[in-house]
């Protein structure tokens, strides 16, 4: 491996992460100003890419082959080693430079976007603990590094859901994206364990080149089954698309590179890496093939009932998601790759650009002195009652809140025995 | 000599406060002397986990310095100095400053003794100290329900320490008594209702100093892991396994701040006891940081609520408080301390997490998930709680600011929490070695009590 590739690796992994330092240092001494934030984020950002961009270009001139960069055990006890590996290799090098190439352009529209916005220092901490955690799921190499990275994702995706903190809706929503993220953590985190304990490694660079014989079909059945989970909460696949409207009442900003752009399409990439696994499997190729055609219908479907403009394009980016799944699972690898970069590009432009529409048509409308309605469509035998599985959003939600208050019945009652045992009666009086 | 010159550089300090608070009748005052008595007996606690050769703290079994003291050696000095530092003005108090400091000594004692004699006396004085501590005129009640279990835990310590000395049957008996002890003392289900009572109607600060450095955990590793055959071991584990599942989902259901504290602490004192029963040596050595990481953190979650409670009162997790942006260090701290009790990365509790799940999935292939699906749990629980009490309309109340000494204090245990996370190999390799000593020890246990091989499914 070339030393350039190497240190230019290094440098796009280790950016991140010191501005991520820089900045939570200084949040918390509430030293910086936003002009401050915004020349460290710049600089901070652009180096991050400019590694990446060399990494990238050097890695294809030179004809390289993919290989693992292994910096060592990052901790070990008597059995197992935690290693700290980064893949190189066309894919993980193309959408590393990919995302953080749209970071720096959200980076660049944010600053003037939450201009005096009380949470500015905290928003751009968010931020980079996104890029951080893009970075590392690009170029994980071991099945560690990944795992930091997808919690990195879901923390950050949550507390950037709840920014606007003083305000009920954005934090109860956040609570609930949250949640779904933690059971897309726990599958990732279980799918780890397994591979370790079948494998005797974290290395994913097997997993990435098909070279399976360390694990038998059941057991790669079972990890690959752990992975879809995983991917499927976090990318909202269907039946777990309930929290993606939830999740636009963060800024514009973090909707677009969140939820248009690069957090959403990070499943898609990960089933991309793991390929070999699924497609090794017949069960796990058709479980996707019909999540992802699910999905697709029903992100066109609900797309189009949406009533504010961050959630129709939401919808339709999960459509799209769905279909790019499709492709993964027919065994595609440059088509879904491509169409993965040339959507994230394309939805960012629609949701960053969408305040401004809408600020448009309203001066629009109030030029012309009435509204500007779509053309309505005669009635067709039986588009009511699917306008109103689109408008309910598939009764996902409905189903999962049963699901939910069933458990939570389920628990009160074990409350309240746990205070039979001490003869507290203090919630009986709270009641009365 | 020197034996004398470590124990009074460990056990001096917080001795000295003790008196110190008999004599003097200015709370502020003896504050100060008790923070700089721990910053001593943290000094000396590093000093003696780093530089004492094993030999100078040697006494028969009454002093033994083992690769497990070492460790634990440093966590009461250090819950010792977030206490006092943190402490609000509000509820200090000269007799609880006092009693913190004899609490310390006590922990401190018995994480270096290995007789059972003498750790039935430091099981005995911590619980007369807590129950001392959290003696409020209007807790009567709760005071008799977890008086009840710490007596019951008490006398089945002693019962249990007596039988073990017999030969055949009766040590079996007797070692099951001890069990009986820990899981009582541990808080592990079906004996775990007195642990949220007391969070909830007690005092924190005394509970939180009790159950934080888990002495119970203690005499399992001493008096039973080194006794007990593999299946006693595995039915303890299974149990603290669903136990920490439990807890994790009373946790969530809570709607009181300090409720969901007691369960939250049921949650993670279980995990502790799993890893350390499952007897692989990932799962001992994860146990062993997340037994470090969890008292560490779950101290500062508790010390915030307190912090918290001292400025607005009881607090409720149906409402969200508000004033993040009066406290973001405090907000910023508790997050941190909450995701380390969930072993997010970068943080201690990754390593034990990481290395405890490993280690249970090990040795029981299917329930050594429930970790998993623990951790997650108290993932949500933590981002619930911090949502709650810091997020949202900021009262039109008086704005409260964080003093510089709570600020040091929640800063440094988050930075301390934040540094041995990162650069985890020291950690790792201490609890490693701690883990093996231990392991060890099982091999060397008399016939009848054969050391568990961990098994592997491939």
């Amino acid at each position: 491996m070339s030393p350039l590739v190497e240190t230019a690796v290094l440098v796009a992994c280790a950016a991140p992460m010191l501005l991520l330092l820089v900045l939570g240092v200084a949040a918390l001494a509430n030293r910086l100003q936003e002009r401050g934030i915004g020349a460290l984020t710049r600089a901070g950002l652009l180096v991050a890419l400019a590694g990446a961009l060399t990494a990238l270009v050097t890695y294809h001139v030179a004809g390289q082959r993919p290989q693992t960069l292994r910096y060592g055990a990052w901790f070990a006890a008597s059995e197992a080693a935690f290693s700290f590996d980064l893949a190189i290799d066309g894919l993980s090098l193309g959408f590393a430079a990919l995302s953080i190439l749209i970071c720096n352009v959200v980076a660049a529209f944010s600053f003037r976007y939450l201009h005096h916005e009380q949470g500015f220092r905290r928003y751009f901490f968010q931020m980079t603990l996104f890029v951080v955690g893009i970075t590392f799921v690009a170029l994980a190499g071991s099945v560690e590094v990944l795992f930091v990275g997808w919690e990195f994702l879901g923390l950050s995706s949550a507390l950037l859901v709840g920014f606007f903190q003083e305000r009920r809706a954005p934090v109860a929503n956040a609570l609930r994206v949250y949640a779904v993220y933690r059971l897309s953590d726990a599958a990732m985190l279980s799918a780890a364990v397994l591979l370790h304990h079948w494998t005797g490694s974290g290395n994913l660079t097997p997993l990435f080149s098909g070279g399976l014989e360390h694990l038998g079909p059941v057991h790669a059945l079972v990890v690959g089954l752990l992975l879809i989970v995983s991917v499927a909460s976090k990318s909202a696949l269907w039946p777990f698309s309930g929290w993606l409207p939830r999740a636009m009442e963060g800024p514009t900003p973090s909707s677009a590179v969140y939820y248009g752009a690069l957090s959403i399409h990070a499943g898609c990439f990960l089933l991309l890496r793991v390929q070999p696994l699924l497609l090794a499997s017949t069960v796990a190729t058709v479980l996707m093939v019909i999540g992802g055609v699910i999905t697709a219908f029903y992100g066109a479907l609900a797309g189009r009932v949406q009533t504010d403009v961050k959630s129709a394009i939401s919808y339709a980016t999960l459509a799209q998601v769905g279909i790019i799944v499709v492709e993964i699972s027919c065994g595609l690898r440059i088509l879904p790759m491509l169409h993965i970069t040339g959507h994230a590009c394309f939805r960012l432009l629609q949701f960053l650009s969408a305040p401004n529409v809408l600020h448009d048509l309203h001066d629009l409308e109030n030029r012309l002195g009435a509204a500007i309605h779509a053309p309505e469509r005669g009635a067709a035998r039986g588009r009511t009652s699917l306008y109103l599985f689109a408008l309910e959003r598939g009764f996902a939600d409905g189903v999962l809140e049963r699901v939910v208050g069933a458990c939570r019945y389920l628990v009160g009652k074990l409350d309240v025995f746990d205070r039979l045992l001490v003869a507290d009666r203090s919630r009986k009086r709270d009641r009365t | 000599m020197i034996t004398i010159v470590w124990l009074s550089a460990l056990l001096g300090p917080p001795l000295v406060t003790a008196l110190w608070a008999l004599i003097d009748k200015d709370s502020q005052r003896t504050r100060i002397v008790a923070i700089v008595a721990a910053v001593a007996s943290c000094m000396g606690a590093v000093l003696v986990a780093f530089v004492a050769e094993p030999s100078t703290l040697h006494v028969a079994s009454a002093l033994r310095m083992t690769d497990l003291s070492r460790l634990l050696v440093m966590l009461p000095p250090g819950l010792w100095l977030v206490t006092v530092t943190s402490t609000p003005n509000a509820r200090l108090e000269r007799g609880g400053l006092g009693r913190t400091g004899a609490s310390t000594a006590v922990g401190i004692f018995a994480f270096l003794t290995a007789s059972p004699v003498l750790l039935a006396c430091c099981w005995a004085a911590s619980s007369a100290l807590f129950l001392r501590g959290i003696a409020t005129a209007d807790n009567r009640r709760t005071r008799r329900v977890v008086a009840s279990y710490h007596v019951a835990s008490l006398l089945l310590l002693v019962s249990g320490i007596v039988a073990m000395r017999a030969p055949g049957a009766t040590k079996q008996v007797g070692l099951w008594l001890v069990i009986g002890a820990v899981l009582v003392r541990k808080g592990i289900y079906p004996f775990h209702a007195w642990i949220p009572e007391a969070f909830d109607h007690g005092r924190i600060g005394p509970t939180v100093l009790l159950s934080a450095p888990q002495l119970g955990t203690y005499v399992a590793a001493i008096l039973v892991v080194p006794q007990a055959s593999p299946a006693t071991l595995r039915i303890v584990a299974i149990l603290s396994l669903l136990t920490a599942v439990y807890g994790a989902a009373l946790a969530l259901y809570q709607s009181d701040a300090r409720r969901t504290l007691g369960y939250l602490f049921v949650s993670q004192s279980a995990l502790v006891l799993a890893g350390l029963d499952c007897t692989s040596g990932d799962a001992l050595a994860g146990a062993i940081v997340l037994w470090g990481s969890s008292a560490l953190a779950f101290t500062g979650i508790a010390r915030t609520v307190l912090s918290l409670e001292a400025r607005r009162g009881r607090l409720s997790l149906t409402t969200y408080h508000g004033g993040f942006d009066r406290m973001p260090l405090l907000a910023a701290s508790f997050l941190l301390f909450g995701l380390a009790c969930t072993g997010f990365p970068g943080t201690l509790g990754f390593i034990g997490h990481e290395l405890l799940i490993d280690g249970a999935v090990r040795s029981f292939p299917v329930l050594g998930f429930l970790t998993i699906a623990a951790t997650a749990l108290t993932g949500l629980t933590v981002l619930r709680m911090y949502f709650s009490l810091f997020c949202g309309k900021p009262d039109a109340g008086p704005r409260f600011r964080l003093r510089v000494r709570e600020a040091v204090a929640f800063g440094g245990l988050a930075a301390i929490l934040v540094a041995s996370g990162v650069v985890a190999r020291p950690v790792a390799r201490l609890s490693e070695r701690a883990s093996a000593q231990l392991l060890r020890g099982r091999s060397a246990a008399p016939s009848g009590t054969t050391a568990h091989t961990p098994r592997r499914s491939h």
